[in-house]
């Protein structure tokens, strides 16, 4: 959870500085309720457009498409991206480690890996939904259709038709 | 009735596969793939390869390749062996960030002539990604990041020149350009990829200057390999000590001059550098080359110029 001090000093203008102190609260639909910094809610731009748009920052935010244990570990990231801003080297590499160490952790759970990827799309984080879909995709890279098949456990459902054309798409190798 | 209240709670507690992922997140995992992976992906499922299959997904994703430049290459691969008559017809693209070559496609064909003007395969232009090749005067159009193939309109390659390919607009069409030169002057062109059809383009120009130009035929305009840049395609006209190059409009589909500020000598070429169109000028000068690049911004004006000096 974020402690809301290190926001408001990265912020530039004064505007931005006294919306970074407010406090926002996000709602699972387990109806667990969140409170963040606003510094960190706005990694979302689906929160942020709402914040800007005058919505109801006092209410809270409900977000009926995310559970508690996903919300947690979002939160975990936008903290990290949002409430402080790397200006050196070493807080720059402090933080790469981070998300390396964030999503190694998510990849190990990859039921837990979609419902993040699915999240971060949801409330559109950015910085989230690449370093999850990036992961997927290592995953993909340099294996047979068989391999990714058993990798995600994906069923082959492709007709006749869709063999003799893969077979053709081979010759030309 | 007990079902219809519980299938939130299952469907909920069901856990996500990529499987269920929706496709547009599916779609943004494989758009960071490279093409060789993307080929492997057309295999895995009903879901992916339809995914693969949109050009909605093909276009981003060559978007996302770096810039590459296409080299075709002949080689003999039967003599090392055996003195089988074996020859490998390779399209290759380098990317010069990396130096790193990859290969687009590969034909393997025999019996080919070497006393023939023309090779049976040539790679006529490149548009999205997409090749327009001929083999033994068929010609196709290539995806090779998904390997499909499309027979295109026309046939009669020993009649016909093929120009350019372009998108036309924003419609998803794409179109071959080119002419037919039977008697009297060349005459222009154009077919939409699919329709098997072809409609005649006259006038051409507007600028008399340039339909003069162009009727002179093959001989006197040389037409080499357009280069595509903003959507339009461009020619050097290749005359020597001219100021002006050729431009067909892919939106309203004429011929125009495009004017520069400076004369041209015969060994220019065009090139896009940091998304502005450039030329390359070398000349021979006392038995020394000077290369000299030349910046293009927008339409010629402000343009900078780079000379690099070479000693051959």
């Amino acid at each position: 959870m974020a402690s809301g001090s290190g926001a408001a000093a990265a912020a530039a203008d004064a505007e931005e500085k006294e919306s970074g102190s407010r406090m926002i609260t996000l709602t699972s639909n387990e109806g667990k309720a969140f409170v963040v910094t606003e510094a960190s809610a706005r990694q979302s731009a689906t929160i942020r457009s709402m914040v800007d748009d005058g919505g109801c920052v006092d209410k809270g935010f409900p977000l009926p498409n995310v559970d508690s244990k996903t919300l947690a570990r979002v939160i975990q990231y936008s903290d990290e991206h949002g409430n402080k801003e790397p200006h050196t080297v070493d807080e720059r590499a402090a933080l790469a480690k981070f998300d390396r160490d964030f999503i190694a952790e998510l990849d190990a759970d990859k039921a837990f890996l979609y419902d993040v990827t699915m999240a971060a799309n949801y409330l559109h984080i950015q910085g989230l939904l690449a370093l999850t879909t990036q992961c997927v995709a290592d995953t993909i890279k340099g294996k047979t259709p068989e391999e990714i098949r058993t990798a995600f456990g994906i069923e082959y459902d492709l007709t006749a038709q869709d063999e003799k054309e893969i077979k053709e798409e081979d010759t030309h190798a | 009735m007990a079902e219809t209240v519980r299938l939130p709670e299952q469907q909920r507690r069901r856990p996500l596969t990529i499987a269920n992922l929706p496709e547009e997140i599916l779609s943004e995992i494989l758009l960071l793939l490279p093409p060789k992976s993307i080929l492997q992906c057309r295999a895995v499922c009903k879901v992916w390869r339809d995914v693969t299959s949109d050009r909605a997904f093909l276009l981003p994703h060559h978007c996302r390749q770096p810039p590459q430049r296409l080299l075709t290459f002949i080689r003999d691969v039967g003599s090392r062996h055996d003195d089988l008559d074996i020859l490998d017809y390779c399209v290759e693209a380098v990317d010069f960030r990396t130096h790193q070559f990859q290969s687009l496609a590969r034909f393997t064909g025999q019996d080919y002539d070497c006393s023939l003007e023309d090779s049976p395969f040539t790679v006529h232009a490149s548009c999205d990604g997409l090749l327009l090749m001929s083999y033994n005067n068929y010609l196709h159009l290539c995806n090779p990041t998904t390997r499909q193939w499309l027979w295109v309109f026309p046939p009669a390659l020993q009649h016909d020149t093929v120009l350019g390919l372009y998108s036309h607009g924003h419609s998803s069409e794409y179109r071959v350009l080119y002419y037919r030169e039977i008697g009297l002057g060349p005459e222009f062109y154009i077919s939409i990829v699919g329709s098997g059809k072809e409609r005649s383009i006259w006038p051409h120009s507007s600028s008399a200057s340039l339909r003069k130009w162009l009727a002179k035929g093959k001989e006197e305009t040389q037409f080499n390999k357009p280069f595509l840049f903003h959507g339009n395609l461009h020619w050097l006209p290749h005359l020597g000590g001219q100021n002006k190059i050729v431009v067909f409009d892919t939106l309203d589909e004429v011929f125009r001059w495009l004017h520069v500020p400076f004369k041209m000598h015969n060994t220019s070429s065009l090139l896009e550098i940091e998304g502005s169109l450039a030329m390359s000028n070398s000349h021979l000068d006392h038995q020394r080359w000077i290369f000299g690049f030349c910046k293009i911004i927008s339409i010629w004006y402000g343009s900078t110029s780079i000379e690099l000096n070479c000693q051959l």
